[in-house]
């Protein structure tokens, strides 16, 4: 498999008239170069919120459990409805797509994800996930931004400046990505990663300062990135994806992993950004959230289709979370209040397929919803540690131990 | 002083302008006779004398120098320029520049556009010598121009069919036959003109949209403008357009216009000059399928209401529209699901106790539905916020008031409730609730406690707001101020006490009192050029002139209407101003 | 060795040197790149006339200005703050108004020094939210900018914006603030290693008490904890103020604030050692005095040396900031400032406590080439009507009408004789010459 090294210099020598490699090019390719030898590390995790609170249950739906029948009217799922995958479960009707992927071996279920003593209020309970800590009032960088600032600091003792995360969408970058020692961009179009006019070629003599030298390198290394990302974007017409914003952030995703150009943590908000959330049903939840789900699921099949298609998936893996699950019951007005506990989808061409771990209890509650029995940021370690290589008690300031996720 | 390429551009352009009524040209046949078949696009003023007669009336020409940027030009000397080569060109046309304006273009002016992007204008002059004057001095001028810069000068002439051509360069071409100027952006396309006129032939009079045009334009109208839309739809960009046109509030509020632009063959706009009033009127042939449009859910079976009189009006919107069937339909229309569709469901679940938005509340009020804004007026005992909001208000009326009038009490007062209970979270004051009398009316009022004696005078932008419901006679009055609120029961009794009757056809009706609104941009000036300073990068005097400007264009707009309205399918819109000149 | 450590060694060897204060002469004659170096740093970025007039007027004349700027700028001041206050609610207008003032301000050093302790106490609208608050919090910093360290700190720490944004909003006896404890030492003062965690819980009790109310603090002494307390092994019933000074006392908190003001006006490339800052060290800690910091700093030999010269990477700020000042332009600043959020540095908005990363950090792919993006929309032309700045009229008014000339005026502008013969530049025509020289590695070092 191509290194993210090796294709950036190809991409350099592949466009002379954008750029011609100046005097400090061949000492900074070479070190360029051997500056690559983890394997894997081009691996790039994807980080798809559903802000506002996803109802777990009518997501994977015990349709059978007499609890949650009897404790939703408008909104119960009967086993006609629901798409069946075992264990009595089955997947919420608008979501045809990922059973697909369930079958193919692509989606993982992690059930029952949630962590103790679990915050009513939106703010409070999301600013833990994306904090990835329960002191999170206290915490003011996102879990993802400090997985950045640990991977730009090993760039920095190896003299590349790749951008290695970013926010994609329009919204206010959430604290998920907020890092204390990196620049994490917005990008709200692919063309945000292109040179909107030609750049000049960079040249900085051998005799300059070692800071001008480093600013030569960098400058260097981001026209030719922004070149690949160009021909990425004028290689053609790329496979459908669904025409949502999350259809259209998902696809400047797969543009920025084909184009490999370091990048390694994506995060995006599929529930509309802002403060509340879409996926907040507490009225008229039924339409609403099919709507919300069918969305999710043509998105997300679009892009490992897309990532597949180009062989490209092995190198991905996608996970959604959410503040909250919500309350087994329904409220008076056809929707429901925050909960706890809901499932966790993981995709991508190495992840363990299936369903993880329990169906959480019905009858043990916290919140009014099923109560957690996995923590959260057992499945942030197992990505921290197994899947971006780095090392989870950095960024999660503790040990915990990883869920099976990976295959 | 200017340089001469701009006198020469200046010139031609008022022999562009100039041109279009009937004298020797009676001999001649109609411009679009002389003009091809197969037009995108098409303009044909014959009316020049009326439009000439506002354009070049005192009072326009009064008010159009009274604006800041040409007052600013006046102090900075380029007025004086603009004068020079105005009384240059009179001095060599040996005539005022209004009456060669009448006299050049008054026999009427026609433009047409074609696909492969040529522009043909026709000009008839009332007079072929000043005509032949004026063709001899930009001649002369652009020779001169060119001897002075060392050039051989690029005018160039020849003889065509009996007709003679001359071009200035490659990018015009024109001739002038009796009274008739004929200018073509290519010599080619002059050329066709003149077989057109010797061999005959489709010509633009013959084109069935051109025909369909000048017949729904009406022979009053002064000038019409003709759009090929079945043509123009070809072109890509024009149809990506159109199909991105639409979210949902823009199709509730514009209703089937995108839609029927979609649809249409033909886009017809129809001037109208009648002394100091303009009206516009389109007319699109766009039959638009009622089911799968927004336009179900405008209702024109009794039409819109008028709009309701009240002191300061400032602007007022009236709508025809079946509420209860557009929110039914929104998973259709409106597949996406925002955070603030979100937001607004549950908000509504909870004022409206779990009711379902469109079957239990929107189902409850009739189609007629009003907005409008108005001055207001601050209670001393408040004083006058630093930034100045209009009061406005929405005004509906309910199927079953007696029922629905407590629904919707207590929505209301959940709703300042919650806005109470958000302000005090973030340490904000709030609203108290109040339920005064007006007339036999008692309704509700949500106020903020007054202000300290010494604020009055700067005080809080929330003093902008003390929301009011009222529920006079079947109305809904949701206001965002007391006073409004007041002014607006007096109005709807009179209302009810009078046959209620709509406008005809009419779906949507906008109507905007330019003065009123330009007292409330006076009023908060010192904001706006502010903002102006931040969001244009302007200086202070150049933020201070933009604001102005548009303070002193939108008190001459007078009353602006605003109309749509739907016939068997097929939408006309029509725009009316009333302008507001300088007074003698 | 490089030019610059070679100037820093020397400046190790020889504090006195190092500190003195510079005389032109043959070795380091006083010339343009001298002055737009000092006037770089001192503001942000100079325009050609202003260049002009210091290399004329030579450094001390040029640094007096600085200091103390001609004229009385209350005026301005009086002006910008009414507009800030009245842009109430937005913080996207406070920070297009205070980006104007960068632009405009007849006091740059000021506004430079206001943005550095805005850095460094790093209050942000991710943690206050409110608007209002932050104007007030960051007008706060401007009144105490220059002036006395230990009074300044004791006003910030009682910021009501201070408080919010460090959790501080209730302080009561039972529950001290140990987060604003433990930052106000970690980052503010004495620094990381130079404390223990008995100072910060005791610290934390003498700031019990206080409380953001509607907005405004306030103190309740029946929630003051007015029991003895230990810090630094000072003993006392300290209230807030009180440990401020015992804190503020420490030789630490000193080098924390000479340290980073030598990263602010002197390098970010090597960290000096302690022995070249004690004499500063030494002289804040007795007088607390921020400007006459900076008067020694900019002065110095060093600060002319190549120790110095261009050793800083320019922030978004300074870099945009420098270019609209460098061609006189007019630009839309609630743009720019969202621009300016994009490649890292929101205004109002620091990241984290620590306040932004600096030097090479503001530069990877995404940000160099949205800088390159940056230059190219605000210097492009047709110009957007938002951003005006309109090289080519400039060449013109400097009566340069080719390509060759124009260039040479943007490199000497813009870069002085840094890049005299850059290759990159030497194909451009004139609407392209500006974005070129403002794209150059060179123009990203300060």
């Amino acid at each position: 498999m191509p290194t993210s090294r090796r294709d950036f210099l190809k991409a350099a020598a592949g466009v002379p008239a954008v750029l011609s490699l100046g005097s400090v090019a061949p000492a900074f390719l070479q070190r360029a170069a051997a500056a690559d030898p983890t394997p894997g590390a081009d691996r790039v995790l994807v980080v798809v919120e559903l802000s506002g609170g996803n109802d777990g249950l009518n997501t994977v739906v015990p349709y059978d459990n007499d609890e949650y029948g009897r404790n939703r009217n408008t909104l119960r799922m009967t086993k006609r409805d629901v798409i069946p995958i075992g264990s009595d479960l089955g997947l919420h009707p608008q979501m045809p797509e990922m059973k697909r992927l369930l079958d193919d071996g692509r989606l993982g279920i992690v059930q029952g994800v949630g962590y103790p003593n679990p915050h009513g209020g939106h703010p409070e309970s999301m600013r833990v996930w994306q904090t990835g800590r329960l002191d999170a009032e206290f915490c003011q960088t996102g879990w993802l931004g400090r997985a950045v600032d640990v991977i730009s600091n090993k760039d920095a003792t190896d003299h590349i400046a790749p951008c290695r995360g970013a926010f994609v969408g329009v919204f206010p970058r959430p604290l998920t990505v907020n890092a204390a020692g990196t620049v994490v961009p917005s990008v709200r179009s692919i063309e945000d990663w292109k040179l909107r006019a030609k750049a000049a070629p960079v040249d900085v003599p051998q005799d300059a300062s070692p800071l001008l030298q480093e600013v030569g390198r960098r400058t260097q290394s981001a026209q030719a990135h922004a070149a690949t990302v160009d021909e990425v974007i004028r290689s053609g017409e790329r496979r459908e994806y669904p025409d949502t914003p999350l259809g259209a952030n998902l696809r400047i995703m797969a543009q920025l992993i084909e184009a490999n150009v370091g990048v390694r943590i994506l995060n995006t908000d599929a529930g509309g950004g802002g403060d509340i959330g879409g996926y907040d049903n507490h009225a008229g939840q039924k339409d609403n959230h099919a709507a919300l789900l069918r969305q999710l699921s043509q998105g997300v099949a679009a892009f490992v289709d897309d990532l597949n298609g180009r062989g490209l998936l092995d190198r991905v893996v996608l996970i959604t979370t959410s503040e909250f699950g919500r309350t087994i019951q329904e409220n008076g007005r056809r929707g429901t209040d925050h909960g706890s506990a809901a499932p966790m989808l993981l995709a991508g061409g190495r992840v363990r397929p299936g369903l993880i771990g329990e169906h959480p209890s019905m009858t043990e509650t916290e919140n009014n919803g099923p109560k957690h029995h996995t923590d959260f940021r057992r499945v942030y370690a197992a990505l921290l540690d197994q899947w971006l290589g780095i090392d989870s008690q950095v960024v999660l300031g503790q040990k915990f131990e990883p869920i099976k996720v990976l295959a | 002083m200017m340089s001469r390429s701009r006198l020469i551009g200046a010139a031609l352009l008022m022999a562009a302008v100039l041109t279009a009524h009937v004298s020797a040209a009676d001999d001649l046949p109609p411009a679009s006779q002389w003009l091809p078949a197969g037009a995108l696009l098409a303009v044909e003023v014959s009316g020049t004398a009326d439009v000439l007669d506002l354009a070049l009336s005192d009072g326009m020409i009064d008010t159009v120098s009274a604006m800041p940027p040409l007052q600013q030009k006046k102090q900075d000397g380029g007025l004086d320029q603009f004068k020079t080569i105005v009384g240059y060109f009179e001095a060599n046309l040996g005539t005022d520049w209004k009456t060669a304006a009448r006299t050049l273009l008054g026999g009427g002016v026609t433009l047409a556009l074609y696909p492969d992007k040529t522009v043909l204008l026709i000009v008839d002059s009332k007079d072929a010598a000043l005509l032949e004057e004026l063709r001899e001095f930009t001649t002369t001028v652009a020779k001169g121009e060119a001897a002075k810069k060392g050039n051989a000068d690029s005018i160039r002439s020849g003889e065509y069919r009996g007709a003679t051509g001359w071009t200035f360069g490659d990018k015009e071409a024109h001739a002038v036959v009796g009274n008739r100027l004929i200018v073509a952006n290519k010599s080619d396309a002059l050329k066709r003109v003149v077989d057109l006129r010797e061999d005959g032939g489709a010509a633009l009079a013959d084109q069935a949209e051109y025909k369909a045009a000048k017949a729904a334009a009406g022979p009053k109208a002064d000038a019409f403008l003709m759009v090929n839309m079945g043509a123009l739809k070809q072109v890509p960009n024009v149809q990506k357009g159109l199909d991105n046109v639409g979210n949902p509030v823009g199709s509730l509020l514009l209703a089937g216009v995108a839609d029927s632009l979609r649809a249409a063959n033909l886009l017809t706009l129809a001037l109208d000059v009648d002394g100091d009033t303009i009206s516009l009127a389109a007319v699109s042939d766009g039959k638009v399928d009622a089911a799968k449009s927004s336009v179900a859910f405008a209702k024109t079976d009794g039409g819109a209401l008028p709009n309701l009189k009240v002191p300061g009006f400032l602007a007022g919107f009236s709508f025809c529209r079946d509420l209860h069937s557009f929110y039914a339909a929104k998973d259709d229309l409106f597949p996406e699901r925002t955070g603030g569709l979100i937001f607004f469901e549950n908000m509504m679940g909870i004022f409206f106790s779990g009711r379902d938005l469109a079957d239990d509340v929107l189902s409850e009020t009739e189609p007629e539905i009003r907005v409008l804004a108005a001055r207001q007026k601050y209670d001393e005992e408040i004083g006058t916020p630093k930034t100045q909001i209009p009061a406005f208000a929405a005004v509906l009326r309910m199927k079953n008031p007696e029922k629905f009038s407590l629904v919707m009490e207590e929505a209301w007062q959940k709703a300042v409730g919650l806005v109470n209970f958000t302000r005090g979270q973030k340490a904000e004051p709030g609203l108290i609730i109040d339920r005064p009398t007006h007339g036999d009316t008692q309704f509700t009022v949500a106020r903020f406690a007054a202000p300290k004696v010494e604020e009055r005078t700067d005080a809080d932008v929330r003093f902008n707001f003390n929301p009011a419901l009222a529920m006079p006679d079947g109305y809904l009055i949701l206001s965002s101020t007391e006073g409004l609120a007041r002014d607006l029961i007096d109005a709807v009794k009179k209302e009810a006490s009078e046959t209620l009757a709509g406008i005809d056809e009419v779906h949507s009706l906008a109507e905007v009192d330019g003065t009123s609104v330009a007292t409330i941009l006076l009023a908060n000036r010192e904001q706006l050029v502010r903002n102006n300073m931040i969001e244009e990068g302007n200086s202070r005097d150049q933020a201070e002139m933009a604001i102005d400007s548009l303070v002193a264009i939108v008190s001459h707009l007078g009353r602006t209407k605003f109309e749509i309205r739907n016939e068997s399918g097929a939408t006309q819109a029509r725009f009316v101003i009333e302008l507001k000149l300088a007074a003698k | 060795m490089t030019p610059s450590s070679e100037a820093l060694a020397r400046a190790a060897n020889d504090p006195a040197w190092a500190w003195a204060r510079y005389e032109p002469g043959a070795e380091r004659p006083w010339d343009a790149r001298l002055a737009a170096h000092l006037l770089r740093r001192a503001g942000f970025g100079p325009n050609r006339s202003e260049i002009d007039q210091a290399a004329g007027d030579g450094p001390q004349k040029t640094i007096d200005r600085l200091l103390q700027p001609d004229g009385d700028p209350a005026e301005f001041e009086e002006m910008f703050a009414e507009y800030e206050r009245a842009a109430e609610g937005s913080v996207e207008s406070l920070r297009a108004w205070w980006l104007r003032r960068m632009i405009q301000t007849p006091y740059p050093l000021l506004e430079k020094l206001t943005l550095f302790w805005h850095g460094h106490f790093a209050v942000s609208q991710a943690e206050v939210g409110r608007a209002p608050m932050l104007q007030r919090h960051v007008q706060l910093l401007r009144e105490q900018a220059l002036g006395d360290f230990r009074s300044l700190l004791k006003a910030v720490m009682l910021d009501p914006a201070t408080l919010v944004c460090l959790k501080a909003e209730k302080s009561r006896k039972a529950t001290p603030p140990t987060a604003l404890a433990r930052t106000l030492l970690a980052r503010f003062t004495v620094g990381e290693g130079n404390f223990s965690e008995s100072d910060v819980t005791e610290t934390a009790r003498a700031f019990t008490g206080w409380f953001v109310n509607r907005n405004s603090r306030e103190f309740y002494p029946r929630e003051f904890d007015d029991g003895e307390k230990t810090v630094f092994g000072k003993k006392g019933n300290f209230t807030a103020e009180e440990v401020l000074d015992v804190i503020a006392d420490q030789r630490a908190t000193s080098q924390t604030i000479v340290r980073k003001l030598y990263r602010q006006f002197v390098s970010e490339v090597d960290e000096p050692g302690d022995a070249l800052l004690d004499t500063l060290v030494d002289s804040f800690a007795k007088t607390g005095n921020v400007l006459g910091t900076i008067e020694t700093v900019l002065r110095s030999n060093l600060f002319f040396s190549p120790a110095a010269y261009r050793c800083r990477v320019k922030s978004p700020v300074e870099y945009a900031v420098g270019l609209v000042r460098a061609f006189e332009g007019r630009v839309a600043t609630d743009r720019l400032g969202r621009a300016l959020a994009d490649l890292g540095q929101g205004l109002y908005n620091p990241p984290t406590s620590a306040g932004w990363p600096d030097g090479l950090a503001w530069l990877n792919d995404a940000t160099v080439v949205g800088r390159h993006n940056l230059a190219w929309q605000l210097l492009q032309q047709p110009g957007d009507n938002k951003y005006r700045l309109d090289a080519a009229t400039y060449a013109r008014q400097h009566g340069k009408q080719d390509a060759v000339a124009a260039r040479e005026l943007f490199l000497d502008l813009l870069l002085q004789s840094d890049a005299p013969d850059a290759a990159a530049v030497s194909a451009a025509g004139i609407e392209d010459a500006a974005r070129l020289v403002a794209c150059l590695p060179e123009y990203q070092p300060a």
